[in-house]
């Protein structure tokens, strides 16, 4: 384990997905069929060898902190440092902050007592697998003050993103917030290596002055002054703001190449155990291109779609294009396209439910249809 | 630190040698089973969820991946601070004479009367590592305890004839044994025992060290402790086991429970949310299967990538099955790649082990065909295109 870098990840700065009819925290929303979005920016901190990571609390903690717990399963539950739970308090919930540096204010306690020479900052909403000992070494070798890790957009993205421009040394000359984003454009993927004693003075002077948000205010504004770099990843990489997105993202993985970009043996994504036995295929069953969990028991007919863990098929269901969350029952030949299905959701049988890729027909938890 | 009120030692120490080239390198009790499990998972699951908090593994034979394996025992919840997982190879000490490999299933336990004593429980639980059952212990103690038992021998009725395989009980009509048979050729009964003990702890010390004196002694518990103490008339009772148990010694049987999982309705089920099997994980992603991949009455573990077709076998985690090949009636283990166009058939394939394109794996006299962990299967001649001078441009 390195003490050279901790991280620090903000869980605030995300809204959930409404559609999805719940108030879980984005980071605890479950996704690829066994994972909670949080598993990723948490396990490639910790693929890097970090051993102190702070978990920036919104008010809807539960969700996250019952996924996560002593961080055991992310080799995070230590005698020194390890994972820490920054909670909200009553303040933040009564009067919420505009922006992220009063968070940052109040919990620089937490930065200053991991004494590390860097800071990984990072949201919760992305889904990758970036090689932060790469990000490092890049920090170091331009002796950058900040550096922006940013990823070259393969499709159109709907729903604002903050898009970077960098001159051929890789040194970021402008930064602007778009509605929506194009191919070509250089997304930042809410992830960013910042000098430890740079993110202290900074944090605490913006506070004083009243500024809110460090991305604009404390980087936007200085980029004259600090040595802001960007690092274009290279690998897969979505991040989830939108019902649309999340789909997006679940179906991304269905394809081969992103799975074994994401999916590293070398660099696996931790998840709580959850001891579920192997999926039972029966003899009826007939699933292609799917992602399916442990602990389901098949009868149906399933494709292109993604199974969480215990969910059942009946006999001759018929699943297609659709994200089942754990322990939801499909009835027998229920017909379900386009559906996202939340949690312990049933279906009944012969039930026939239709939704798109770009309005997925979303259950929710505990419903019966 | 309180109390601790029963124990269990699990014996692990096994070659498992009918097992061949399966445990070659690793004890009976590591075998992997059911498509994420080892053998062991099934007694420690049993004992964690009893409510047995201290577990004594007594490991013999190839124990380094047993004792990888097992950790702290944190995967079945047994690293409490009130108890624990002890891992108890055969050890050096003072007086040379002693100093020996365990002799058998009595002296491996009176070997480790020490940390029974440190424990010092009221009831010692004998336990095989290489049985595959769901059992609650705390059933079986309540029944030692009501009846007042010094000593209770878990059992099952078997098929009459296979009852000369096992040690053979004859009791009363209160369940108490009043005769004990080890594969006797003409069986008075067909109640088996399990190899499953409760043990007062004074008495199991009693009579370990009486029967560590005994020169023609066989120091086993079957052989000698019950029928010891049947000779003096203490208290041995028989609890009436009912369900699922498995002794897999052989690879037919082996192959045999791995296939009883994979029924519609399965004898063995897996799926119980209150009797989960616990085991180690792996952090594997889901599986996937394929656009052209088919799964038929199967299970599949986490991670595997399937994309030809798998009908009636057991898939461990992180295999992959390539396009065009088929698996039929089979077991494969973690990691093993299977190439295109394989056929296998009826087959234990061990883990990590290659498949190449035109190795066929299927027997005409419906035996199992079994291949060791990191094989690398090739066909002989490397499989050449049918058109001469195919690739060579």
């Amino acid at each position: 384990m390195r003490s050279d870098i901790i991280g620090l990840i903000n869980l605030r700065d995300s809204s959930p997905l409404r559609e999805m009819n719940e108030r879980r925290p984005l980071s605890a929303v479950p996704i690829c069929s066994k994972f909670r979005l949080i598993d990723f920016t948490l396990s490639s901190m910790v693929n890097a060898g970090i051993g102190n990571v702070g978990l920036l609390l919104g008010p809807e903690a539960r969700a996250l902190m019952d996924h996560i717990r002593s961080a055991k399963e992310w080799n995070l539950a230590r005698k020194q440092d390890g994972l820490f739970y920054l909670p909200s308090d009553v303040e933040d919930i009564i009067h919420p902050s505009k922006g992220d540096i009063r968070d940052y204010y109040k919990n620089l306690r937490f930065v200053e007592r991991g004494d590390s020479h860097y800071l990984l900052l990072s949201s919760c909403d992305m889904i990758h697998n970036i090689d932060y000992e790469k990000v490092l070494h890049f920090h170091r070798q331009h002796n950058a003050d900040v550096t922006l890790i940013y990823h070259k957009q393969i499709n159109a993205l709907i729903g604002k993103g903050r898009v970077i421009e960098t001159a051929k040394n890789g040194r970021i000359t402008s930064m602007s917030e778009l509605k929506d984003t194009n191919p070509g454009d250089n997304l930042f993927l809410q992830a960013m290596l910042i000098d430890s004693e740079i993110f202290l003075k900074s944090v605490r002077f913006a506070y004083a002055k009243g500024d809110t948000s460090f991305f604009d205010d404390v980087i936007g504004k200085n980029l004259d002054h600090l040595r802001v770099f960007g690092y274009q990843y290279d690998g897969y990489a979505i991040r989830i703001d939108s019902v649309q997105s999340y789909f997006q993202a679940n179906m991304d993985l269905l394809n081969v190449d992103n799975m074994r970009n994401v999916f590293r043996t070398d660099k696996p994504i931790y998840t709580k155990v959850m001891d579920e036995p192997p999926t039972r295929y029966l003899e009826g069953s007939k699933v292609t291109n799917s992602l399916i969990a442990n602990g389901c028991v098949i009868e149906g007919k399933v494709e292109n779609s993604i199974l969480f863990r215990r969910v059942r098929i009946g006999r001759n269901a018929v699943i297609k294009n659709s994200i089942i969350l754990q322990h939801s029952t499909i009835g027998e030949d229920a017909q379900l396209d386009g559906v996202v299905c939340d949690k312990n959701a049933i279906i009944q049988p012969e039930a026939i439910l239709n939704g798109s890729a770009d309005s997925p027909l979303c259950i929710a938890k505990f419903a019966v249809r | 630190m309180r109390k601790t009120e029963c124990m269990a030692m699990i014996l692990a120490g096994g070659k498992g040698s009918r097992l061949g080239v399966l445990t070659k390198t690793l004890a009976k009790p590591g075998v992997l089973f059911g498509s994420k499990y080892r053998i062991i998972d099934f007694p420690l699951t049993n004992c964690r969820n009893s409510g047995i908090e201290t577990v004594g593994i007594l490991t013999q034979y190839q124990p380094l991946e047993l004792n990888w394996y097992i950790g702290n025992g944190s995967s079945w919840d047994l690293d409490s601070d009130q108890g624990g997982t002890f891992v108890l190879p055969p050890y050096m000490r003072d007086d040379d004479a002693s100093n020996k490999w365990y002799q058998g299933t009595a002296d491996a336990i009176y070997q480790n009367l020490n940390f029974i004593d440190m424990i010092d429980p009221d009831y010692v639980v004998i336990l095989s590592g290489d049985h595959i059952y769901k059992m609650d212990y705390s059933k079986m103690l309540a029944y030692h305890k009501k009846h007042h038992a010094a000593a209770t021998v878990s059992t099952i009725r078997v098929p009459w004839n296979e009852a000369n395989r096992f040690g053979i009980m004859k009791v009363d009509d209160d369940m108490k044994i009043v005769e004990f048979q080890e594969k006797p050729a003409n069986p008075a009964s067909n109640l088996a025992s399990m190899g499953i003990y409760i043990f007062n702890k004074e008495l199991l010390k009693k009579y370990l060290l009486a029967d560590a004196k005994l020169k023609d002694s066989q120091h086993d518990f079957g052989k000698n402790i019950i029928p010891a103490m049947l000779g003096a008339d203490v208290p041995v009772y028989a609890y009436p086991f009912e369900g699922y148990w498995k002794d897999v010694g052989t690879i037919e049987s082996l192959w045999q429970a791995n296939m009883d999982l994979i029924a519609d309705n399965p004898a063995l089920s897996l799926n119980s949310p209150d009797w989960r099997i616990y085991s180690g994980s792996q952090s594997l992603p889901p599986h996937y299967v394929g656009p052209n991949g088919s799964v038929k009455s199967s299970i599949i573990g986490e991670g595997s990538v399937i994309l030809g077709s798998v009908t009636r076998s057991v898939i461990f985690y992180g295999v992959t099955v390539e396009e065009g090949a088929r698996v039929t009636n089979s077991v494969i283990m973690p990691g093993t790649v299977i190439e295109k166009d394989v056929v296998i058939d009826k087959a234990i394939i061990g883990e990590r082990c290659h498949v190449h394109s035109g190795f066929n794996i299927q027997k005409e006299d419906g035996s199992v065909s079994v291949y060791g962990g990191d094989s690398n299967l090739k066909p002989e001649k490397p499989a050449v295109s049918a058109k001469k001078g195919a690739g060579s441009k």
